[in-house]
């Protein structure tokens, strides 16, 4: 079988995977997965079907690049999304109106609303918060509704979700209704890689599937159908439903602000 | 050829534009915990000027009986050129934006959050970590000139050219200098420990802090002379009073020493930029 997921054809490839090996960590056990050939290409929205969660979020985090892989190289063809819904370089003592204008600093030319501060009014006022309030502030659940919100703000070429939990909810919660919408519209005619072990989401936005045996190999890819026929078939256990949380250590290991400065009183 | 300039500009946008949201999220972090709020990292150096002035004042009184403002008959010194506030402030403002950016630099990075962003590399939260320091120190000398000139009603500023220039060569060779020594500092701590140490402790006493450099007998000023910091200190003071003697004192020299100190530091952060990542502090 072809390791290939899409011939590449010139400018609507986003992102290019070649022979990448990563090391993974099954309980106490570290692995090398066998090498990795594939390619995304602009409209491909992807599952990656994997019974290790750890696994999965290892790959997701090697195509954002904050895990190296051991060798092979991934280009990526236009910008690529941080991992949608996660903390990343946020932080608690900031406000949110605070924190996504830093997003919006630094990913100037990508911000997709024209003003910011009512894009995210419109978000807040469905939840009852307000954009002057910390981040540390607020329950978790709306930390990561607005995790999410800060990452649809901008419009990626690639978006990476690692988890759909942002967009559970009935279809009487506007508030879900409304990130839902703006999720379908940054994701539109992009490539859109999630490693989301819920069904739902992955039937409504996947048109593609790679799945990933346990040994770290590619077991099967196409059409998303027939990789939930090919599981079921093998009877693996990623056809069971899993926690969809994701272990941020994965993606932000070391990667946490420090409080102490060099007093200038120290002088004396 | 267009193109190439083109997409030189556009990178240098956005990299200006990184640098400004990392400094506007570290000053709002530090903000929300100071009960100053944005103002804090301008309050610790006045308080600090403040304690400093209470001390030359009171040591001056002790020593000589003379009057702060009062200068001395037959004997040439500072503060016939300055008055003591200006002077200090002048001083500190310099100084201290060394040794605050350069110990920064030593200590590696305490803001890491940001690098989750791919766009963001540690040199970025470098800079911007010095440009919340330049924001607060020229803030500091804006309001002591400002004071000084309204209280003296006397308006100078002869080169304020040459005052930016100052400035932004310290600002460059504390980042140069901060990178150099946290780079030597991986093979030889002990370095890294005494050069912090220096920057905390001997640097306020060694750089024209309290003393003009024309006031150090000719015989002994090639032994302080060799401080770029203090041609920093004493070019700055030179323009807002032009009149003011800097005998040994080289912009070529502060500008030397500042892009040596960057080149050096720009290779070896070329070849180990993860070294910015290990923080420290002793």
């Amino acid at each position: 079988m072809s390791t290939r997921l899409n011939a590449i054809t010139g400018a609507n490839v986003s992102l290019d995977v070649e022979n990448v090996v990563l090391r993974c960590k099954r309980r106490e056990t570290v692995f090398l997965t066998p090498p990795w050939t594939m390619s995304f290409r602009r409209g491909d929205h992807v599952a990656i079907l994997s019974s290790s969660r750890r696994m999965r979020d290892v790959f997701i985090g090697s195509l954002y690049g904050l895990v190296a892989p051991v060798s092979g190289s991934i280009v990526s063809h236009g910008t690529v999304s941080w991992p949608v819904g996660l903390k990343g370089g946020l932080d608690g003592k900031l406000t949110l109106i605070q924190n996504l204008r830093f997003l919006a600093g630094v990913y100037e030319e990508l911000l997709a609303p024209l003003n910011v501060e009512r894009f995210l009014q419109t978000f807040l006022d469905l939840a009852g918060l307000s954009s002057g309030q910390m981040l540390k502030d607020l329950k978790s659940k709306d930390q990561k509704m607005f995790f999410a919100i800060a990452s649809l703000a901008f419009s990626f070429d690639t978006f990476l979700v690692p988890t759909a939990q942002f967009l559970q909810g009935g279809v009487k919660d506007k508030l879900v209704q409304c990130i839902k919408a703006v999720f379908e519209d940054r994701i539109e005619n992009r490539c859109m890689i999630t490693s989301t072990t819920n069904k739902d989401f992955q039937k409504q936005y996947c048109n593609k599937g790679i799945v990933i045996d346990e040994a770290g190999a590619m077991a099967f890819q196409g059409d998303l159908n027939e990789c939930y026929g090919w599981l079921e078939a093998a009877s693996d256990s990623v056809s069971k439903e899993e926690d969809d949380s994701v272990d941020e250590s994965v993606f932000l290991e070391e990667l946490s602000n420090e409080d102490r400065d060099p007093e200038l009183l120290d002088i004396i | 050829m267009f193109n190439f300039l083109r997409l030189a500009l556009t990178k240098l946008q956005t990299q200006i534009s990184i640098i400004l949201a990392v400094s506007v999220y570290a000053r709002n972090r530090r903000a929300s915990d100071s009960a100053f709020g944005s103002w804090e990292p301008v309050i610790q150096p006045l308080q600090l000027l403040f304690f400093l002035i209470v001390l030359r004042v009171g040591l001056k009184l002790v020593f000589k009986g003379g009057g702060l403002m009062t200068p001395q008959v037959g004997v040439i010194t500072s503060d016939l050129f300055f008055n003591p506030i200006l002077f200090l402030g002048t001083g500190i403002s310099i100084v201290f934006l060394f040794r605050m950016i350069a110990l920064k630099a030593i200590n590696g990075l305490k803001l890491k959050a940001p690098l989750f962003y791919a766009r963001i590399s540690p040199l970025d939260i470098v800079l911007a970590e010095a440009l919340n320091d330049v924001r607060a120190l020229a803030s500091m000398a804006l309001i002591i000139l400002s004071l000084t000139w309204f209280f003296t009603w006397s308006f100078r500023f002869d080169r304020p050219g040459l005052a930016i220039s100052a400035y932004l060569l310290t600002v460059i060779m504390a980042v140069g200098f901060g990178i150099c020594v946290l780079f030597v500092g991986q093979y030889l701590p002990a370095l890294k420990r005494i050069v912090k140490r220096i920057l905390q402790r001997i640097i306020l006493w060694t750089s024209g802090v309290f003393f003009a450099t024309f006031e150090v007998p000719a015989q002994l000023r090639q032994f302080v002379t060799w401080n770029p910091i203090l041609h920093g200190v004493e070019l700055f003071r030179y323009s807002i009073n032009d009149s003011y003697p800097i005998p040994g004192i080289s912009f070529t020299y502060l500008l030397t020493c500042s892009l040596l100190c960057a080149s050096f530091a720009l290779l070896l952060y070329r070849v180990n930029e993860s070294m910015l990542l290990t923080s420290s502090d002793d």
